[in-house]
């Protein structure tokens, strides 16, 4: 850390003209108000079952304060800090993404860039604004939105992207640490669709029962750490993309926290997690597009029984499909549908992490001047999930959720 | 008036050996297609003067976006790249007629950059991938560029035969090139060019 203060303060000195540090440019963030109502279950944020943010209740609401740092070291060379600020988890108040870039100017068809630091793999196709946020809706996908809580890592990555005349092929390589928990939300609480983002100090809750995991697997805390290192293993991530010469981009990747799926930590397991996630995007015309993402993958802990299964051993899988039509305003109405599953081999008459259900989202997200948007979504969704009997519920719920969000951008 | 007569021819002499002429750009489907360049070459040759050159020529970066998107200059010509942005760009090309960058600057400053060579020059800003330019410096003082109808003019040719060129950094032509000879002179009729455009998906995934 020393070295690290050392070299920031090398780098900042005026001997490198393009060092930018506390310029206007290198701070921007926004504050957004909602006014919400939801009706059906309540929240998992509040230790139930529910999947959305909000869930049997109509308020006026913070949606989340950020802050983003993005200092310039040289020109090629710069950092990005963003702390984000939530009323839920404990009003939590911490680091999302912390890391540097290097981005040195292609001498040819060849782009080369690199970090180094806290972030969010490449995976979203959602996430394409300012901060990590979503451009086209409120509340990501159920993949994206796992993304955002669970798929967060702290280590190295390095992009090659090759443009030929007519098209582009891309490969992204990143080796990282501090993802060991990630799977524990899915397998618990399932898959959900929000828009809150980890932080390097969160503890989303898992939803207590009087049945399930937090009976039978006691040492676990009834929180997540979603950046915990628990096994002192490198996790990796492969990504391919290819831009053929149509109006079509398609990306593929593997991710693997390669946990050592019998190590624990002070309440927390390590989960051995992996992934495949396709996704595609069609521009249909300059100003309607077809997005898509397929997610399949595994997670598991515990001790290999006889049966050749672990203590959790579950496979999820989820889609959707979007669509999305940019009016001349700027402005840009969604219509996404998803389908989402969980498939539990352990033992689900202990604990039942079995799950599947479906949402449609609509949004309406209209950028009114520089400095403000007003967005607009409704959101229904239906899932069914035995484990809500062990709080006394019917496995079967559906509910739907109104947002109207003013962010406010400096 | 014998005087004014003989002079006539002589005044006449440049409307007669200048003419404007209409070119249409559209796409396979019938759609104007904007930002294609399309230059006229005389057979004999033509210089390019000091006037042709001086613009002032400008690719400005508004909205996190090159604008235009296409600028075509007379080789030996001078861009200015004026940031209107409130963030820096980092403005750079490697294509073989023109290699350079000019490093990170900020709003309200603007740097140039002088161009020589024939060529399409590709650029880019090294911050932002989703900025893309082209710069075409053509070796003929009669150049142009389509609208957002796909109409543009070239003005004051002389008669004669020569060469039109329409290009467009999406054609699927050869280079992006597709050439007519043509023939200029007082029953010039205007032309309409068809592109077959190849369409790919704009650069995403901003990491």
């Amino acid at each position: 850390m020393k070295y690290l203060i050392a070299l920031l303060g090398l780098l900042a000195t005026p001997a490198f003209a393009d060092t930018s540090l506390f310029a206007r440019e290198n701070i921007k963030g926004w504050i957004d108000l909602r006014a919400v109502s939801a009706n059906g279950e309540k929240s998992w944020l509040d230790g139930h079952y529910g999947k959305l943010r909000y869930g049997d209740q109509s308020k006026l609401s913070l949606g989340e304060a950020t802050l983003i740092w993005t200092p310039r070291f040289t020109d090629t060379l710069s950092a990005y800090v963003q702390v984000v600020h939530v009323p839920e988890w404990g009003h939590e108040t911490g680091i999302n993404e912390a890391y540097l870039k290097w981005r040195p100017v292609p001498k040819s068809g060849l782009r080369v860039s690199a970090r180094l630091g806290q972030m969010y793999p490449p995976v979203s196709l959602e996430h394409e604004g300012t901060g990590w946020t979503t451009t086209h809706t409120i509340t990501p996908s159920a993949i994206n939105a796992w993304v955002g809580e669970e798929v967060i890592v702290q280590g190295a990555e390095l992009s090659l992207k090759q443009t030929f005349d007519d098209q582009q092929i891309g490969v992204t390589l990143g080796v990282f640490r501090g993802n060991d928990t990630s799977g524990t939300l899915l397998a618990y609480r399932g898959w959900a669709l929000h828009d809150l983002r980890s932080t390097t100090t969160a503890k989303p809750p898992l939803p207590v029962g009087n049945a399930g995991w937090s009976q039978t697997f006691r040492r676990q805390s009834p929180f997540t750490k979603p950046l915990k290192e628990v096994d002192d293993r490198q996790g990796y991530y492969l990504r391919l993309d290819w831009r053929p010469p149509v109006p079509v981009s398609l990306n593929f990747t593997y991710f693997n926290t390669h946990g050592n799926p019998t190590d624990f930590d002070n309440g927390q397991y390590g989960w051995a997690t992996r992934f495949f996630n396709f996704g595609a995007k069609y521009e249909v015309t300059e100003t309607t597009d077809i997005l898509s993402q397929v997610m399949v993958g595994n997670t598991k802990w515990g001790r290999m029984r006889t049966d050749g299964v672990r203590a959790i051993d579950a496979d999820y899988r989820s889609a959707y499909v979007m669509v999305s039509h940019r009016f001349d305003d700027g402005a840009r109405l969604s219509l996404r549908g998803e389908t989402f599953e969980t498939e539990d081999y352990s033992a689900p008459s202990l604990d039942n992490n079995n799950e599947t259900g479906h949402a449609v989202t609509l949004a309406w997200m209209r950028p009114v001047n520089a400095h403000l948007d007003l967005n607009t979504e409704v959101l229904h969704i239906d899932s069914d999930r035995p484990a809500r009997a062990y709080q006394g519920l019917p496995p079967q719920q559906d509910q739907t959720q109104v947002q109207v969000m003013l962010k406010v951008k400096f | 008036m014998k005087i004014v007569m003989s002079l006539l021819p002589i005044l006449l002499a440049p409307v007669a050996f200048a003419a404007d002429m209409p070119v249409t750009v559209l796409d396979i489907a019938g759609k104007p297609v904007a930002d294609t360049v399309v230059t006229y070459t005389p057979d004999q040759g033509a210089t390019i003067g000091a006037a042709d050159r001086k613009g002032p020529f400008v690719v400005a970066q508004e909205d996190m976006q090159f604008t235009p998107k296409v600028l075509v200059i007379p080789a030996g010509a001078t861009v200015n790249f004026p940031n209107n942005d409130t963030v820096s760009h980092h403005v750079y090309s490697f294509s073989p007629a023109k290699k350079f960058q000019l490093p990170l600057y900020g709003h309200g400053i603007s740097r140039s950059m002088k161009f020589d060579s024939e060529g399409t020059v590709a650029i880019g800003c090294n911050i932002h991938d989703s900025m893309q330019a082209y710069i075409r410096v053509v070796g003929t003082p009669y150049f142009t560029r389509t609208d957002a109808k796909g109409r543009a003019v070239l003005k004051n040719l002389p008669d004669g035969k020569g060469q039109i060129l329409v290009w467009h950094p999406l054609s699927t032509a050869k280079d992006g090139e597709t050439l007519q000879s043509i023939v200029i002179n007082a029953g010039s009729q205007p032309l309409t060019f068809r592109l077959k455009l190849r369409r790919m998906s704009t650069a995403g995934g901003g990491y």
